[in-house]
Parts: C-alpha cells; sequence; structure tokens
C-alpha cells in the first residue's frame, strides 16, 4: 500500500496543486484547513507524513507539531512544516518542536515532492 | 505697659532726691545751732542749693538728655531708617561715644545700599535667566520635567503640560504619577543609577512610557541630577509624543510583512500551479482551468500587495525602535526586584552578555512568563540561563517538569502587558524584537522556554590587551596534594561544586615580591554557572603597582590604596570556596599567591586546572591559552572590564571541557587530576623547568 500524507493547509489554492502532485506521484493524500482537523485525522488514521503550514486556524502549525511529538504512537511520524515566515528564528522554533524539515514559502514542487519521496523512503 | 526708663528720669531722681536731703540737712542744722544761726545757715545753705540745682541742670542738660536721644536715634537707625540723622544738641559731654556711632551709621548705611545694590543685580540676573530658561523650554517641543527622588514635579515646560494632561491638573509640587506611568519611569531611573554606580554620567537610551492613563505613548530620556556631593537628588525627564514615530514604525512593520511573508503565499500558489501547468502538458481540461483560474486569481493578488508596498513606501517616514544595549545581569536583577514577594526562585546561570533589546518590554514580558509558568507548573524554582550562538542570545527558562504547550504559551502571549506599555501584547514585544518563544525539553525531567534575542556585537565595553601568556608553573605538591577524597571523588564531574579563580598580580614573580591586587572567582553548581554567585576584591599589595601590569589588568594604586591587604581579604575567599573544587587557569601560580599569604587558612581542596585539561584532552594543539581555548570552544565573555571576566571564561572553558571528558570516559574527579597531572609533569619535562615555581616561590 502506498504511503500516506496529510496536506494542512488553508490556503485552497496551494492544497490543489500540492495534492494533485502529491497523488500524480503515488501517494495517498488527504487535506484539512485547520489544526483540529489535522490532529482529528491524524488520530483517525495516523499518516506517514504531515505537511504542515505554520498558519494555520485553530491550534496553529507548532502546536499541532508539539501535540504530534507528544504522542509516543506517532513516534515515526514525518513532519514537513511550511510556511510564510521565513526568519532563522522561526526555522529553529519549528525544528525545536520537533519537525524533520522546515520548507519556506514559495518552494519548487518538484522538489519538495522529491524530498517527500526520499524522507518516506518511496 | 511699664514705662520706659531713660538715663535723664533717673538722674533726675536721683538729683532730685539728693537736693531734697541737702535741703533737709540744712534745716536740721539751723535748728540745732538755734535762732542765731537760721540767717547765716539760710543764706549759705540758700547758695548751696542753688549752685547744686544748676549743676544738675548742667548734667541733665548736657550729659542724661544727649544719651537719651542718642539711645533713641540708634533705635531708629538700628530698626527703621538707618539714614536718620543723629539729632544731639550742639554741646554735650558725650565725647566721642556721639562720633563712634555717627561712623557705625556711616558704614550701616553703606553697606545696607550696597547690599540692596548687590540684592537688586542678583535679582536682575536670576530674572533674565529665568527668563532665558523660559524661553528655552518655552521654544522646545520636547517636554520637560524635572522632579525630585520623591517623584514631585519641580519644573517642567508648557509642552510638557501639554504633553501630560494640560496645566489645570499637572503642575509644580505634584507627584509626577498620576500623567507619566511610573512603571517606565523607575525602571528608567533604577537603570540610570545603575550606569551611574558603573561610572557612566551620559544619560541613558530613550524609553517608551504611557501617558495620560494609556491614551499616548511617549518616548522619554532621562537623566539624573547630582548635588554638590555627587549624590543623586532628582532627575530630569524629556519626552516627546511617539504617535507618529509609532505610527510610522507599525505601517513599516506591516510592510515588510506585506513584502515577505505577505507574498510568500500568494508566489507560492502561482509557483506551484505553474509548475503543475508546465509539467504536465496533458491535463484534461477542467482540471488545466482550474489551474488557470489559480494563476490569474494569484497573479492579480500579488499585483495589488505590490502596488500597496510601493504606496506605503512612498508614504513611510523615518525612525527606528528604541532599542538599547542591555546587560542580562542587569536585566536579570531588575527582574529579581521585581519578583520580589513572589513565591518563586531565580537562579542566573550561563555567561552574562549583551542583548539588544527594549529594556523594560522584555522585562514586562520575562515576568509575565515567570508567573504564568509558576501557575500552570506548580514549579517555584527557575533558572533563567544565558547562552550564546553567534549573533544571538538565548534567554532560557529552565524548570523542573514538562515543556509548555505551543498553544497554552500562544494564549501567554496575546494578552496585553501591564505596567505602562500601553496596549501590547507579548506577542507583539517578540515580534518587535524578530524573535519567537517556544517550550522544548532540557534534559532529562527539565524543560526549558526559550526566547532568542539579538546579541550586541560590541557592548560598551572598556576594552583591555589580552594578558600575556603567563609563565606554566608546575608544582606537583600543590597539584597532587588535594587527593580527591571521599566526598569529592566518586561523585561524577558535573555534580561537584567548583569555585572558578582567578588572580591579578603586580607581576608574574610571586618569588620577587610580587603581590596581589585582586581575586574574582565564580561557583559552578550542577554544570551550571551561577553568574549572581561572584567573588569581586580588590586588594592593597602593599607596593606600587608597575603601569606594564595596569596595562593588563587596569588596577592601579589609586583604586587599591584603600582597600585591604590581600591577608585580610582572604578568609572571606576561603569561605566562598569551602566544599568547592577550585578551578584555575595554570593554577599552580594562583595556587601559589593563595597559599603564601598563610594566615592559617589552607586551601585543601582538590585543583582543576583548565590549561593542563585542555592540554590533556586537544594534545594537538600546541596554544592553551585562555583566550585561545575560549576562541577554539566558541565561547566569549563580552564584558572583558568585569573583574570576574577572566574567572567566568574558565567556568565556561571547564564545563565544555568536563563534556568532553565525558565522552573519553572520564567522569569522576580521581580520573581527571591523574590525567592533568601527567600531562603537568610532561609539559614540565618538555620546558625542562620541573617545580620552577615550587621552587622559585618558596
Amino acid at each position: 500500500m502506498s504511503a500516506s500524507i496529510l496536506v494542512a493547509d488553508d490556503e485552497p489554492n496551494i492544497v490543489l496543486s500540492l495534492e494533485f502532485l502529491l497523488k500524480q506521484a503515488g501517494f495517498r493524500v488527504r487535506t484539512v484547513s485547520d489544526g483540529e482537523a489535522a490532529l482529528a485525522a491524524i488520530a483517525q488514521e495516523p499518516p506517514d507524513l504531515v505537511l504542515l503550514d505554520v498558519m494555520i486556524p485553530g491550534r496553529d502549525g507548532y502546536a499541532v507539531c508539539q501535540e504530534i511529538r507528544g504522542n509516543p504512537a506517532w513516534r515515526g511520524m514525518r513532519i514537513i512544516m511550511l510556511t510564510a515566515k521565513g526568519g532563522e528564528i522561526q526555522r529553529e522554533k519549528g525544528l525545536s518542536l520537533g519537525a524533520d524539515e522546515y520548507v519556506t514559502k514559495p518552494f519548487s514542487t518538484r522538489e519538495l515532492v522529491e524530498r517527500i519521496r526520499r524522507m518516506l523512503g518511496s | 505697659m511699664a514705662r520706659e526708663r531713660t538715663v535723664s528720669g533717673i538722674l533726675g531722681a536721683l538729683l532730685i532726691g539728693f537736693a531734697l536731703l541737702l535741703a533737709a540737712g540744712l534745716v536740721a542744722l539751723a535748728v540745732m545751732l538755734g535762732e542765731a544761726a537760721t540767717r547765716p545757715v539760710a543764706i549759705v545753705g540758700g547758695a548751696l542749693v542753688a549752685a547744686f540745682l544748676a549743676l544738675a541742670g548742667l548734667i541733665l542738660h548736657r550729659l542724661a538728655w544727649p544719651l537719651d536721644r542718642l539711645a533713641l536715634d540708634a533705635g531708629i537707625i538700628a530698626r527703621e531708617n538707618p539714614g536718620h540723622r543723629l539729632g544731639l544738641v550742639t554741646r554735650h559731654w558725650l565725647g566721642r561715644i556721639a562720633e563712634g556711632i555717627e561712623a557705625m551709621r556711616g558704614r550701616l548705611t553703606s553697606a545696607e545700599s550696597h547690599g540692596t545694590r548687590a540684592l537688586a543685580e542678583a535679582q536682575n540676573q536670576g530674572a533674565e535667566q529665568k527668563r532665558w530658561l523660559e524661553a528655552i523650554l518655552l521654544d522646545l517641543t520636547e517636554g520637560i520635567v524635572v522632579c525630585n527622588l520623591q517623584h514631585q514635579v519641580l519644573l517642567y515646560n508648557q509642552a510638557a503640560a501639554d504633553l501630560l494632561g494640560g496645566t489645570q491638573s499637572f503642575g509644580l509640587g505634584r507627584s509626577l504619577f498620576p500623567f507619566l506611568a511610573r512603571e517606565p519611569v523607575l525602571h528608567a531611573l533604577e537603570r540610570q543609577m545603575q550606569r551611574l554606580e558603573s561610572g557612566w554620567a551620559a544619560p541613558g537610551p530613550r524609553f517608551m512610557c504611557g501617558a495620560g492613563g494609556g491614551e499616548r505613548l511617549l518616548g522619554a530620556r532621562l537623566g539624573v541630577v547630582l548635588d554638590a556631593k555627587s549624590a543623586p537628588n532628582g532627575y530630569v525627564l524629556s519626552f516627546t509624543e511617539l504617535g507618529e514615530e509609532e505610527t510610522a514604525l507599525a505601517k513599516r512593520d506591516d510592510l515588510l510583512e506585506l513584502a515577505t511573508q505577505g507574498m510568500r503565499a500568494p508566489v507560492a500558489n502561482l509557483r506551484a500551479a505553474a509548475e503543475t501547468l508546465s509539467h504536465n502538458p496533458d491535463l484534461p481540461d477542467a482540471q488545466r482551468a482550474a489551474f488557470q483560474k489559480v494563476v490569474l486569481d494569484e497573479s492579480m493578488a500579488l499585483s495589488n500587495q505590490l502596488e500597496a508596498l510601493a504606496r506605503g513606501y512612498r508614504e513611510l517616514g523615518g525612525g527606528r525602535w528604541m532599542m538599547a544595549e542591555i546587560h542580562t545581569n542587569d536585566l536579570i536583577a531588575s527582574l529579581n526586584r521585581r519578583l520580589m514577594g513572589a513565591p518563586l526562585q531565580l537562579t542566573a546561570t550561563g555567561l552574562p552578555d549583551w542583548l539588544y533589546g527594549d529594556s523594560l518590554s522584555l522585562l514586562v514580558l520575562l515576568e509575565l512568563l515567570l508567573r504564568q509558568l509558576h501557575s500552570a507548573t506548580g514549579a517555584e524554582a527557575f533558572d533563567i540561563a544565558v547562552s550564546r550562538s553567534e549573533n544571538r542570545i538565548y534567554l532560557d527558562l529552565i524548570w523542573r517538569g514538562e515543556p509548555i504547550p505551543a498553544q497554552q504559551l500562544g494564549s501567554w502571549l496575546n494578552r496585553s502587558l501591564i505596567g505602562g506599555l500601553g496596549p501590547l501584547t507579548g506577542q507583539a514585544v517578540l515580534h518587535r524584537h524578530g524573535s519567537d518563544a517556544w517550550s522544548q525539553p532540557a534534559g532529562p525531567g527539565m524543560a526549558r522556554l526559550r526566547i532568542p534575542l539579538a546579541s550586541a556585537q560590541a557592548g560598551p565595553s572598556r576594552e583591555r590587551p589580552l594578558r600575556p601568556q603567563r609563565p606554566e608553573f608546575y608544582d606537583f605538591d600543590l597539584l597532587r596534594h588535594p587527593v580527591p577524597t571521599g566526598r569529592f571523588a566518586e561523585r561524577p564531574l558535573k555534580q561537584l561544586t567548583y569555585v572558578a579563580f582567578d588572580l591579578e598580580t603586580t607581576g608574574l614573580k610571586p618569588a620577587d615580591g610580587d603581590e596581589v591586587v585582586s581575586i574574582a572567582g565564580v561557583r559552578i553548581v550542577n554544570g551550571r554557572i551561577l553568574t549572581t554567585e561572584t567573588f569581586e576584591r580588590l586588594v592593597n599589595p602593599g607596593r606600587p603597582i608597575p603601569e606594564t601590569s595596569i596595562r593588563f589588568h587596569g588596577i592601579t594604586d589609586e583604586m587599591v590604596r584603600d582597600k585591604p591587604p590581600f591577608a585580610m581579604v582572604l578568609p572571606a575567599f576561603h569561605r566562598f570556596a569551602a566544599d568547592a573544587v577550585l578551578v584555575a587557569h595554570n593554577a599552580a601560580f594562583d595556587i601559589t599567591f593563595l597559599n603564601r599569604a598563610g594566615g592559617g587558612l589552607s586551601f585543601d581542596q582538590p585543583v582543576v586546572d583548565t590549561l593542563l585539561l585542555s592540554a590533556h584532552l586537544y594534545p594537538a594543539e600546541a596554544d592553551h591559552s585562555l583566550d585561545a581555548i575560549a576562541a577554539r570552544l566558541g565561547l566569549d565573555v563580552v564584558d572583558r572590564h568585569s573583574a570576574v571576566h577572566d574567572s567566568l571564561l574558565t567556568a565556561a572553558i571547564l564545563l565544555r571541557l568536563l563534556d568532553r571528558c565525558e565522552e573519553l570516559g572520564i567522569t569522576r574527579l580521581g580520573q581527571l587530576i591523574a590525567a592533568t597531572d601527567m600531562v603537568g609533569r610532561l609539559r614540565a619535562h618538555q620546558h625542562g623547568f620541573e617545580r620552577h615555581a615550587a621552587g622559585s616561590a618558596s
């Protein structure tokens, strides 16, 4: 079975592209647009990787990331944070809270998909 | 009312009494001598009485009346009119008394007219200076207020009154604080006092201060007024309204956000859609149309944002946030004062440093975070650890327990801060500092809340040249005699208590009579440098300090003139270092001075030499001076002027070297001392002067 990815972002236009490209790359993709929905979707069926926008409504990306890392059952889950916040300190904050990667918008969709492929070993 | 006694009254009464006695005596004489003598007695007696009355009249006229006149005139001169002239009859018997009083009257008149002239001149001058001052103050658009230390207004200008709510309510003798927020002023005053103690008399940096009950935000500056004995007795506040400046800054921030973060999302959307279209030429029509719409929408959005950005920049004025260099020790000391009475224990650890920020808002934020952490976790003991990474200073609040969830921290940071800062939130303070805050684990069972801040690269430090390398001293008795005993030997190295210390001396040759001029140390407990547990004393060496030494430590004869000799300082240091392992760089040098001072004190605890330890751990390196090791380990203590500078650096080096020791399996003090002892012997052998110090010092 192919790896599953949860995209948590409230920007429908980026979700449109990411969903299309990730599905095209053979992943199973679900999308949500706020923090609570992200945690609910993870609890329902833990994905292999979460693409997590920092500035989502409700619980922000940092809080969701910390929540995931606080649950031992989700230890193997990979987290890539996507953000329009480009500062070094925000990057350090994301990585300190447990993100595997911190990607600043705008990014190359092709490179992102490549990176996800490598992280999931597919 | 009693009648005033006059000379003429008294003398007149006496003369009349005497005349009556004389007449009575004559009558008695006539009766005793019989009728025949009545006639001659009457004639002689009448002549005698007439002569007496004539004399009495003369005395009264020439002496008594002039004296009374003189007394009256002197009274008028003294009390009412110095110009009053003496109204004496031309012939009197007062001789030079009248002349003397006349001369005194002349002097008094001229002194008074001189005094009046001088007073008038001074009044004129004062009035002119007052007019000048009024003109200057009136002309200033800055508000100026002078207060005493009870914060009563002693002087102010119209601009101040206008900014602080009008002259109807604001005025002389009234307290400043209903009109200006108390906390920022008190904080600026406290900081300025600290600066004065450190010898900086220049006015402090600008700070923000709320006025008119929080309606207005002012940018203020405070200078302390000193009395004739250089003791603070008041302060001058100058301030302007920040409204426009502030608005410009807020706009600039909005623009920057628009230019960076605001554009990232639409560009990302655009790029993703464009890449999808370009990499998938055979998309079904429906999907192609959807992606094309994204490209169109996002391009429009970007164009609009770009326009807004350009418009904003055109309208933007200048201005900067009021950031200043802040020493972390000052910040932590102020924080401790604010927390006084709270059930919180705050321990400063790490290497003190200079950061760049707005002191009060950081202080209020740290206080808020500590209080929230306390109520959320129940922890009472917190470390506030300062560390540096390149151009960033981390302030870490560390406690025993779990990290704080990001959402909870976010809710604390979104509350308005108190303390005269208007409606600022903690997040706004962090944002203004280009910072953010987060909580994460900090070792087993410990958690931290981290705030990264910009470092002030060049703090206002007084640079001094690097100390020349001291000759290496070897004295194996000194290094070995404190063989680690039970209480030290088996505890893990990081759990021991250490005192890193450093001496400054008149020279490098204890055997030639060189003496200590200062001693400084810092305690290290559980792997933390306790920044506030330091020991600093100047010492009178009892001999002149050579210019060559002053260049390096900056301690002059003048500075140590009234200081005690080393033997008197040593007991206090002995107590400070009790139960701790001593740490020094090139320790034999310092230990030689410690033990030579005598006084019945012995330092029998183990000694760790960071020079030998570094040489053991990094045998390939040639230079093991304090500064070379610090540079290799990326350590820097920015306050070169601080007396504890070298001790702090030694402490920081020790902790880093202990990490390396752990990696190499050296975990107990006995192992460590054995290793450094070996290195010491080797180096001494290589240098060919084993027991150099012991031999020359004894």
